[in-house]
């Protein structure tokens, strides 16, 4: 097993992270790195601690050893909100939007509490960004739409679009493609690879092994809490120890 | 948004002047004595909202706040002999500390659990008080009115006055929530709190914020109540009624938007104080059972849910 080094300085830097719960290890001793706008996919079987280590890094859960360094500081005890201020967007497995609010209010809510809000003066600034990120993700037709008429692919855009909301230097898709079309699949992936061009890292969780492969410059593959393969997607894919813990093989 | 400030304080300021003059012109004290129960509900149901409704933790616990405001009003009577305003404005601080220490004690508490531990706090401080022999104990205590001021000719005129006041005041903090990004926060931490974190949303801050004004507001509309009566009592101050009856008020006019707590206040207020004389005073918990269960069933958004989508929350008014 070969593992390039991260091409520049680390953007995010996992430290020996353990987690448990009771007497199950979720995460046993998680090590590494993450580059600036690296395209990195994270795999794994169901159970293996995918969703565990994303909310180790957005906040949602503490670890029981070890530490989280984002962009040169240590964010291990951070809560959510300050990770979002200083640069960590995440979508989740389930979507979960704010139900009682439109699309482009769901994005409102990101800008009126980011870092960034300075940047813009007015609440009209504020709703012109919002505009501007629902056209980029193609939701922009559907911004005075309330959440609970939007569909599946819809729904998971506009997670997306919240996450970016608050502009991040790191987001953490969880899963966004679970559920769609091939064509929906490939909709989603054209956006996350667009942002990777922006310098915005990205962290892929996903399935769907065709986009893994196409999205992701290092892929990394948990089982059991463990690391058992990190590198290049087809490297990893040609490992024996991926193929027998993920296909199943 | 600043034409419907203006409108907002031209509408308070006639409103001030119609209560100023009806304190002028009528001479009977009966509607002054039914019409300072109905502000006062409007008070209460308005600063529930702002915990309550705009950021989903349903609080049990009314009368414990209301009940915090008529005593820290009794203890400066009786130590200190001090005037209205200074009752009112060390009530608000008081019932602000109280939200602080629900807010800080209940962090990880929702849902109903939310709700239990504050009718828990209303049991803790009425056993408190009913054991404290200086503000009364159990027994209650009985207070002298100080002379009443020109330009009113009776206390109660007054009262009715202070709390129309206290409306505007309430109303005003209430809708500058609605109206900022923090009324946009705590919304959004009502739909999915972790959502929220994860957004950049500062959800403890801001919850810690809606329960000390609301606290405030809650127990400085209870303050005046105990000059209304002239005395207080442990049962009456911490009567349960309170919360059920805020409860019912707001969520009948609707929690979404200030206008609706005051709708229903006044609604319901305006019933129980219309049925209290004609029928009995103990109908009006049978009516406000029957309302809220109707509401419920026919008008799970309140008045303002049927009158129309103008109000929604999302509209800026």
């Amino acid at each position: 097993m070969t593992t390039p080094d991260a091409p520049q300085e680390p953007l995010l830097r996992i430290e020996a992270l353990t987690r448990s719960f009771g007497g199950f290890v979720a995460l046993d001793n998680i090590t590494v790195d993450i580059a600036k706008g690296e395209r990195f996919g994270l795999i794994g079987p169901n159970g293996s601690g995918k969703t565990t280590l994303v909310n180790c890094i957005s906040g949602a859960l503490r670890p029981n050893k070890g530490s989280v360094v984002f962009a040169g500081e240590d964010v291990t005890l951070l809560s959510p909100n300050l990770r979002s201020h200083r640069g960590i967007a995440r979508s989740f497995q389930i979507p979960r939007p704010f139900r009682s609010m439109t699309v482009v209010e769901n994005l409102m809510v990101a800008l009126d509490f980011a870092a960034h809000r300075a940047t813009f003066e007015t609440e009209g600034h504020r709703r012109e960004a919002a505009m501007s990120i629902l056209s980029r993700i193609g939701l922009a037709t559907r911004a005075n739409v309330p959440t609970a008429a939007l569909t599946q692919v819809e729904l998971r855009k506009m997670e997306l679009a919240r996450a970016l909301a608050t502009g991040p230097k790191l987001l953490i898709s969880d899963e966004a493609m679970a559920g769609l079309s091939t064509s929906e699949v490939d909709e989603v992936l054209d956006l996350l690879m667009s942002l990777g061009g922006e310098d915005i890292a990205i962290i892929m969780i996903e399935h769907i092994m065709q986009a893994v492969m196409r999205f992701s410059q290092r892929v990394m593959c948990l089982d059991a809490g463990r690391i058992i393969a990190i590198g290049a997607p087809s490297e990893v894919m040609a490992n024996a120890r991926v193929q027998e813990a993920y296909l199943g093989t | 948004m600043q034409r419907s400030s203006i409108a907002f304080w031209a509408g308070a300021i006639v409103f001030l002047a119609v209560v100023f003059a009806m304190t002028q012109l009528l001479q009977n004290e009966y509607p002054f004595f039914a019409g300072y129960v109905i502000l006062q509900f409007v008070v209460l149901s308005v600063a529930w909202t702002i915990l309550g409704g705009y950021a989903g933790y349903v609080n049990f616990g009314t009368n414990a706040f209301f009940g915090v405001g008529v005593y820290t009003a009794v203890l400066l009577v009786q130590a200190y002999k001090a005037p209205l305003g200074v009752q009112i404005g060390v009530a608000a601080v008081v019932g602000s500390l109280l939200g602080l220490g629900v807010g800080l004690l209940t962090l990880r508490m929702r849902g109903i659990f939310f709700s239990i531990a504050t009718i828990a706090l209303a049991i803790v401080i009425e056993t408190t008080v009913t054991n404290w022999r200086f503000v009364g104990g159990a027994a209650g205590i009985q207070l002298q009115r100080p002379p009443v001021t020109a330009p009113f000719d009776s206390y109660v005129k007054m009262l009715f006055f202070v709390q129309a006041l206290l409306v505007v005041l309430a109303v005003a903090i209430t809708r500058f929530i609605q109206n900022s990004r923090i009324g946009r926060g705590l919304q959004a931490l009502r739909d999915d709190e972790l959502a929220a974190e994860c957004t950049g949303v500062p959800t403890l801050r801001l919850k810690l914020l809606a329960c000390m004004i609301s606290g405030a507001l809650i127990s400085a509309g209870g303050a005046p109540a105990a000059m209304y009566v002239q005395y207080a009592n442990p049962d009456s101050a911490f009567n349960l009624n309170y919360s059920v009856s805020v409860l019912a008020m707001s969520l009948i006019g609707g929690t979404s938007h200030w206008i609706g707590p005051v709708l229903g206040a006044i609604l319901l207020g305006t019933t129980q104080q219309y049925l209290a004389v004609t029928i009995s005073s103990e109908v009006n918990v049978l009516v406000l059972g029957i309302m809220l269960v109707l509401f419920v069933v026919a008008a799970p958004k309140g008045i303002i849910g049927l009158v129309g989508k103008s109000l929604r929350s999302g509209d800026r008014a």
